[in-house]
């Protein structure tokens, strides 16, 4: 056995150079979800030096055969001198990680609450507009926008009359509306008042104002729900980045009890963009949810110009959003996170820089197939802590017309049943992604995820472990995290990767893999990352405060 | 004839002394003077209360530390001084080279690192000024010696079709440890790959006859095409159908065991959705190409284990396959009609088993004006390619430079478009103390 075979290589603008002989203490880290995650190295360096010129890229290659295995931007570069010398300790966060967090903006892809429509023209005190119910005694359902007409003073409606309630959603978020959908229904059927539909620009006049439907009252309801799509209902000529409805008249109409029309579930979609930044075709918008896979795609490139997304490799996902809103502003990593939270069984990761310049991305379901065989000879510690077993969980937030809601999931975790005990925990959706399909997800996930004591641990890796899918010998810092490896020598407790029975080995799955190259050995984090105050100062500087 | 013991300016038969410490004119050395032990081994390794034995995870050299102590022949104390000052400014400048011959035929050479005076001793009633001075040198771990130059002018670097031997060798590595090779040759390459192991030699693998055939899918074993080598390559051509999955081939190369980079020849007759898949029999998993290129491109096929072993007694990774795994390949297009041309595969050494000397490097070579030159400095591990007339350009590298291994012959195997010609390589092989006559 000789030197480590690793090679560290800095990118810079104004050229490459090799560094691998200048360095020391090297440490190559990877996760899942995130792909490479740092580069960790000493330089004894003049800090009288120039700076590296910033974003520069450090690449980690295996000098037996030439496949990058660790990389990032640099982020750091510690200048330090003390009685010891004069140190650089550098550090690059993995592409993936930092193009996710470039940049955080407000952001939707489909919304469908009440809390963004306001209204904007009112012709006389006759129109009256609100959030509410309609004046029927035989009503069922949730508020809407809603028209009523007022009886007082006598004289009915005349074509002058129209109410206006537009929704600046969009506009808010910079972004243009590739869908928006309406239901309505009214007190009284007649031809000479409408509802009419319109997405239009900031002008709201002119080739802005694009009229998607005008529709007459009926009591039947609209013939099914309406969904109206760019470059179908409306074009993108202009920005739509408005959307409308208006109540008018086209000729003196008269006012009763019945003179009232009701909205539901006005839902706005944004327009997403394809892998090429080229935005996606009306089809995208006929169904009123987003996949998750989709979206990944949009966030690459729609902000991370760095990140290959035309040749991503990305697995189509099941789990149908119908919320998703974050006006106050998400990162891309945030948005991943809450996706991640109701489609547990999908990861993201970016790997190799390429020729091209640009990085290998993949969004992956988590393969159930064993992929690495190892044991505990070189090391392995594995707290099971009980506190993170519950059978029930109140998943809170709030429906489209702002009501306060919770959905309550229980399970059968065995354990617990037998002691007699209920662990519950309530998760706090906010409104930004609530909807009663996801809450209901969002708790089942949880509540899989905790039926038993997890598996977490460290197990230390220092020879070279088979890989099932490859068919190979790899080296420690050639393991890949978000894959299952197979441990001999722990004993199993069944979870959701390990059959009851003792079979003498036990499934994890591989969140983070970091190889120290002075200690020739990589510390594989396992089904969860483990606690540390590192971590957890980490993760609280990147909390979002939820504010709605 | 007294030990040659020499500050030069350069690794060479006849360098330039900056200051000789052996000549008496005025610095000797004095009796047991000379140290310069085998560097020390710097080890990480794991051990457990599970099972007997440390595993050696990774070794490598720490500095070597060369004692000399010197007397001078000097007959006034301010002799004496001019010869401490000498001694005082060449170890203070380090990035020297110490050449030490001690009556050999062949000299080696340290490289020096700043260095100091450890001890000064004074004979104070010596009227001439005599002092013994003892010098702390640290050095690079091992020593260099002559450099070893040729040149396998007229080899094609391409690989060939058939299994005649591509790249070229560079025989009887001398020196006792592994030391890195410096090429140079006309034109660029984008994969270069170093080993030791014999044969030497890795064939580049025809595409052999399908094993599976989708309806409406026609196989052609030898197909006439001047661009492919050899003037002929395999195609699978589909005419009818809605059948995407073209056919499989099998392939058993005949290779040392180990890791292989497996690159691919292809092209295809236009935008036809076609993909390419490469894996050992029994594989899952395993990753789709896309072919796009209407031209012969190299695909990189990522890293397989290949070769066959009988099971022996060493730890993995030495325990191979007992019969050669078989490698297959598929081809799949999505449009009804298409060809996919694959003319071969080249296997490329990226960890031989037992193969000290097994590197693998990729490279973007820029391309410059005029008659040009690529330069591999594996020494300083960086490829500049230049022109006495478009200037120098550095390339961007990924991987590990080539190395040879001494006492075993060393084969340079690579990718390249345009094939190189001219090649020369240099290597200064190294040791642990001195050189013998012959290696």
């Amino acid at each position: 056995m000789s030197a480590v075979p690793l090679a560290v290589r800095v990118d810079g603008p104004n050229g490459s150079e090799n560094i691998t002989k200048a360095i020391s203490g090297l440490r190559v880290k990877s996760v899942a979800p995130g792909g490479y995650a740092s580069v960790q190295f000493n330089i004894a360096r003049d800090v009288a030096k120039s700076l590296f010129p910033a974003f520069t890229d450090i690449l980690v290659f295996d000098t037996e055969n030439g496949k990058q295995v660790g990389g990032g931007r640099l982020m750091d570069q510690g200048r330090s001198v003390d009685e010891s010398g004069q140190v650089w300790q550098v550090a690059a966060l993995g592409e993936g990680l930092a193009s996710m967090q470039d940049r955080e903006e407000p952001l939707f892809y489909i919304d469908s609450t009440l809390d963004y429509w306001r209204m904007e023209r009112r012709s006389t005190k006759r129109v009256k507009g609100s959030i509410g119910i309609p004046p029927a005694t035989n009503f069922v359902g949730e508020p809407g926008l809603l028209f009523e007409g007022d009886q007082t003073p006598a004289g009915g409606f005349s074509s002058s009359d129209e109410l206006l309630m537009l929704n600046r959603l969009a506009q808010v978020t910079g972004q243009r509306l590739g869908g928006f959908g309406i239901y309505h229904r009214e007190g009284v059927s007649t031809t000479t008042s409408r509802v009419r539909s319109y997405v239009s620009d900031a002008t709201l006049t002119g080739f802005g104002l694009q009229q998607a439907a005008d529709d007459p009252w009926t009591t039947a309801g609209s013939a099914g729900r309406q969904v109206f799509r760019t470059g179908v209902d409306f074009n993108t000529t202009t920005d739509p980045i408005i959307a409308g409805v208006q109540w008018a008249f086209t000729s003196t109409t008269s006012a009763a009890d019945t003179t009232w029309s009701r909205v539901a579930t006005p839902t706005l979609q944004a327009e997403m963009f394809g892998r090429t930044g080229a935005p996606r075709p009306s089809s995208q918008y006929s169904n009123e949810w987003v996949l998750a896979s989709d979206i990944f795609i949009d966030l690459l490139a729609r902000w991370c110009p760095r990140l290959d997304a035309v040749n991503a490799s990305v697995e189509t996902s099941a789990f149908q959003f119908p919320q998703l809103a974050w006006i106050d502003g998400i990162t891309p990593m945030g948005v991943m996170e809450e996706l991640f939270a109701s489609e547990g069984a999908f990861t993201w990761a970016v790997w190799d820089k390429q020729a091209s310049g640009l990085w290998e991305t993949e969004f992956r379901s988590i393969s159930t197939d064993v992929r690495y065989e190892a044991s505990v000879d070189d090391g392995f510690n594995g707290p099971s802590p009980s506190t993170e077993v519950y059978n029930s969980a109140t998943v809170r937030g709030r429906v489209e017309s702002g009501y306060p809601k919770a959905t309550r999931v229980n399970s059968n975790v065995p354990d617990l049943a037998a002691a007699g005990i209920t662990r519950s925990k309530v998760i706090d959706m906010g409104d930004e992604t609530w909807s009663a399909t996801n809450s209901t997800q969002r708790g089942n996930q949880f509540l899989n995820d905790s039926k038993n004591p997890p598996n977490a641990g460290t197990l230390t890796v220092a020879r070279k472990v088979y890989d099932n899918f490859t068919g190979r010998w790899v080296k420690p810092y050639e393991i890949r995290p978000g894959y299952l490896v197979r441990v001999r020598g722990v004993q199993p407790t069944p979870d959701t990767l390990n059959s009851s029975g003792p079979n003498g080995s036990t499934i994890f799955q591989i969140v983070s893999n970091e190889f120290n190259a002075d200690q020739a050995a990589s510390s594989l984090e396992l089904d969860a990352f483990g606690l540390s105050t590192v971590r957890a100062l980490a993760q609280l500087a990147r909390r979002r405060n939820r504010k709605r | 004839m007294p030990d040659v013991i020499q500050f030069v300016d350069s690794i060479s038969a006849s360098p330039t002394v900056l200051l000789d410490l052996n000549n008496q004119a005025p610095l000797f050395v004095v009796k047991g003077g000379w140290s310069a032990p085998p560097p020390g081994q710097r080890v990480s390794s794991s051990s457990s209360a599970l099972a007997d034995g440390d595993l050696t995870a990774s070794s490598t050299r720490t500095d070597r530390e060369i004692t000399v102590t010197v007397g001078m022949d000097v007959s006034t104390p301010d002799a004496a001084a001019a010869a401490i000052q000498s001694l005082a400014r060449i170890l203070d400048a380090g990035g020297q080279w110490l050449k030490f011959q001690p009556g050999t035929t062949a000299p080696v050479f340290f490289r020096t690192k700043r260095a100091d005076i450890e001890q000064l001793e004074e004979f104070n009633n010596n009227a001439g000024g005599y002092k013994e001075a003892t010098l702390t040198i640290p050095a690079e771990p091992f020593a260099y010696g002559l450099p070893e130059t040729g040149n396998a002018s007229g080899a094609v670097f391409t690989p060939a079709q058939g299994s005649a031997p591509s790249g070229f060798t560079i025989p009887s590595v001398k020196g006792d440890v592994v030391t890195p090779v410096s090429l140079a040759f006309s034109n660029g390459f984008t994969m270069l790959a170093s080993s030791s192991t014999t044969p030497a030699g890795f064939p580049f693998i025809v595409a052999p006859a399908y094993n599976e055939l989708s309806t409406g899918w026609a196989f052609n074993n030898a197909a006439s095409d001047a661009a492919a080598f050899g003037s002929a390559t395999q195609t699978w051509t589909k005419s009818s159908g809605s059948f995407v999955f073209g056919g499989t081939g099998l392939l058993s190369p005949t290779v040392p065991a180990g890791d292989y980079r497996v690159v691919a020849r292809a092209k295809v007759s236009g935008s036809i959705g076609a993909t390419l898949r490469l894996g050992l029999l029994g594989q899952t998993n395993v990753k789709s190409f896309a072919l796009t290129d209407t031209g012969y491109a190299w695909i990189d096929m990522g890293v397989l284990r290949l070769g066959a072993a009988p099971p022996g007694i060493d730890a993995p990774p030495n325990v191979a396959y007992p019969t050669s795994p078989v490698m297959f390949y598929e081809v799949n297009m999505t449009a009804p009609t298409g060809t996919i041309s694959i003319d071969g595969f080249a296997s490329l050494p990226a960890g031989i088993d037992g193969d000290a000397g097994s590197r693998l490097m990729t490279a973007a070579i820029p391309s410059v004006a005029g008659s040009t030159v690529t330069n591999v400095d594996s020494d300083n591990e960086v490829i500049w390619r230049y022109s006495s007339t478009g200037g120098f350009r550095q390339a961007t590298v990924g991987g590990g430079f080539p190395v040879a291994v001494p006492g075993r012959n060393c084969t340079i195997v690579g990718i390249s478009t345009q094939g190189l010609t001219g090649i020369t390589w240099q290597y200064y092989p190294k040791y642990l103390y001195t050189r013998p006559a012959s290696s």
